[in-house]
């Protein structure tokens, strides 16, 4: 078992609302591993749209994000993907 | 039939005038009951059968859109789609049947109570998703109980639809052919999803009208009038002439401004001006567009340090930018350096001395903290290869602090190049805004490639007045002749020069100066994208040479009321109803 740690920075400017969580969602639940996003000491499973809309992260906040399962390096790959290109915004 | 007036919220303007079309939205009572322990597979099973009929009914809602005006509607049917699948819901719903042994409408009902309660409702954010967890609780209730869930039918086209509140479901359905006239509903906020797509759509919408769906009926007339916030119910026909008759004038100005959009600024003796943008994010660049804007006159970059932690890195910068140019597409862009300092500082830091406005501000600041400017200026650098960037340094004093950016500048991009990075050295300009660079212009115009004008400061540090605070606020003259007096030298200075030069403060997007400005012979106006078509407007039916006139006359008068006097009256003389809705003297900022 595998268990990945890594930061990211949400670089869009209206931040990790309603429609990039869904694209979050979408993602995380492709893979087998547990997915999770920590914020500020609240910790939400990256495969629940209610959890990962509570983060409520802003333009400049760090998420910290953990996959771990037999396919942990993917799920974090494809979790990288979605962050970096700023839920496909600007 | 008496007419009855209600006021809700303006959310999205323009008016209507149609016959209503009521969608019934109630609200279905939730039963509660104990079941005994053999039925509960059989309640998870009808959970399943439920969810599943919701995933493939709000697909049917996403296939009928699709291709339409559907980008903003999709985003939350999706948003409400993943919710459906939510392990916080299902398998706490799926808990509740088995160990309390309740029937699965009540247990759905519990959890979504359960969800919403994390999202705080008096947050603008998590009432919306609390809204639309609503909705997706009540679609799965609905279905386990056979009850219709989506608006079925297809109002007639021109309808005004009036309901008592409308899911984003149910608003993609009604309006994504955009047949439908205008929008009523008793709930709501001007920023529910329902107002932001009416606007998106550019359908007149009233929202939290009350209980205007329970004052009409089917066919009945009804009035919106979105930009106002009111609804009038069977109108008499003199309302309803009234109304029709002010739709039309209004749909006949739009028309108007919307054919100025693709026309230049220019006046009827030939002066062509550049009409730009003030933005201070890339989000604003459609709408810039759409107004006709021919580039960005300034765009403010201290908004990248806002709402965040860490100081932006070179990258974020050099990202942010390019976007912005590949987004305006080959017109120019005007950066402006950071205007930081004063009340602007990043989170974490703050200016303690008695006077932040004479203080550590803009180009004074970024001269003091080298590590942060040489950041963005090799941003700039570096984004100047892929489009029209020019940059701008504000609140310059003097010559010595415009060499000293200039000399970073360089530096920057001397750096740049021998590590072997696509870079241009962009059109170098600056901020007059202070009295002291007015005074100086002829000599600053020498170093630099334009000047640019930035009233609002220049105003406030001529004569001296705070306009935010409020016993002084009143000798805020933007008329005033020395400010009249500073502006025309600058501008005879960079003309002399023969440099650029352009207005970015809120005079230049106040139709009432336009005439003024171009008296002075301005080059380009830089103001928010909205006020680009009035202006515009004032400028293609003017000459430069009655503009010269006015300047010439107001600058033999005195007093800033004076001025203000002869300037409005002349305005009002020449074009006729121009000024009506700018309701004070002042500048309208928007």
């Amino acid at each position: 078992m595998e268990r990945l740690e890594r930061t990211f920075t949400v670089v869009n400017s209206l931040g990790l609302h309603a429609r990039p969580a869904a694209m979050v969602v979408q993602t995380a639940n492709r893979f087998r591993s547990d997915v999770h996003f920590e914020k500020d000491g609240l910790q939400i499973n990256a495969k629940s749209i209610m959890g990962v809309l509570t983060l409520a992260a802003a333009k400049g906040s760090s998420v910290i994000v953990t996959c771990e399962g037999q396919d942990a390096a993917a799920a974090m790959a494809a979790i990288a993907k979605v962050f970096e290109s700023g839920f496909g915004e600007r | 039939m008496a007419s009855t007036t209600l006021q809700g919220l303006p959310a999205s303007p323009g008016i209507a005038v149609g016959r209503c079309w009521t969608v019934d939205r109630r609200r279905v009572r939730t039963p509660r009951r104990n079941i005994a322990a053999e039925e509960v597979e059989a309640e998870l099973h009808r959970l399943e059968s439920a969810i599943e009929l919701s995933v493939r009914q709000l697909d049917g809602v996403r296939a009928k859109i699709q291709g339409a005006e559907g980008a903003e509607h999709l985003a939350i049917i999706e948003v409400h789609r993943a919710m459906l699948r939510d392990p916080s819901l299902v398998d706490e719903s799926r808990r509740l049947v088995r160990e309390e042994q309740i029937n699965v409408e009540w247990a759905v009902k519990r959890t979504i109570r359960k969800i919403k309660g994390a999202f705080d409702p008096d947050d603008e954010f998590f009432r919306e998703r609390r809204s639309d967890v609503d909705y997706v609780g009540e679609r799965i209730v609905k279905n386990l109980l056979g009850h219709g869930v989506d608006v079925a039918e297809t109002p007639p086209p021109g309808s005004i639809v009036v309901a008592r509140d409308l899911s984003p479901a149910d608003t993609a359905l009604l309006f994504h052919d955009r047949k439908v006239a205008g929008l009523v509903t008793d709930a709501g906020g001007i920023t529910s999803h329902t107002a932001i797509v009416a606007r998106a759509l550019e359908i007149p919408a009233v929202v939290g009208a009350g209980r205007a769906s329970a004052s009409v009926e089917r066919g009945d007339w009804v009035v919106v009038d979105g930009g106002r916030g009111v609804v009038v119910v069977n109108p008499s026909a003199g309302e309803r002439a009234d109304y029709e008759a002010a739709r039309i004038r209004q749909m006949e100005r739009e028309a108007e401004l919307a054919r100025l959009k693709d026309l230049p600024a220019e006046t009827v003796d030939g002066v062509r001006l550049r009409m730009v943008g003030n933005i201070e994010f890339g989000e604003e660049v459609p709408g810039l567009l759409s107004h006709g804007g021919e580039g960005v006159g300034l765009y403010r970059t201290e908004f990248l340090f806002m709402g965040r932690d860490e100081l932006p890195t070179e990258e974020d910068h050099y990202r942010d930018y390019r976007a912005i140019l590949e987004a305006m597409g080959g017109r120019p862009v005007t950066v402006r350096t950071f205007d930081l300092g004063g009340d602007k500082l990043p989170s974490g830091q703050k200016d303690h001395s008695e006077n932040p406005a004479l203080g550590l501000r803009a180009v004074r600041y970024c001269l003091r903290h080298p590590e942060l400017f040489h950041a963005q200026l090799r941003a700039a650098v570096r984004a100047a290869a892929h489009g029209n960037l020019r940059l701008m340094f504000p609140m310059v004093s003097g010559v010595a602090e415009v060499r000293a950016a200039k000399w970073m500048l360089a530096e920057a991009f001397e750096e740049v190049v021998a590590q072997g990075i696509p870079a241009r050295m962009p059109p170098v300009g600056i901020m007059v805004e202070l009295p002291s660079a007015a005074v100086v212009a002829d000599r600053l115009a020498q170093e630099v490639d334009f000047l640019s004008i930035g009233t609002n400061d220049l105003i406030q540090y001529t004569i001296g007045v705070d306009r935010q605070n409020k016993d002084v606020a009143y000798l805020y003259k933007p008329l005033h002749l020395a400010v009249l007096r500073m502006l025309k030298s600058i501008t005879d200075a960079a003309r002399a020069a023969g440099k650029s030069v352009s207005m970015c403060g809120e005079m230049a997007g106040e139709p009432l100066y336009t005439l003024v400005l171009l008296g002075l012979g301005l080059d380009e106006l830089s103001m928010n994208g909205p006020s680009i078509p009035l202006v515009k407007r004032v400028i293609r039916s003017a000459s430069a040479r009655e503009g010269r006139e006015l300047l010439d006359r107001i600058l033999g008068l005195n007093t800033a009321d004076d001025i203000e006097r002869t300037v409005r009256s002349e305005m009002t003389r020449r074009f006729p109803g121009l000024l009506e809705g700018s309701a004070s003297v002042g500048p309208v900022s928007g």
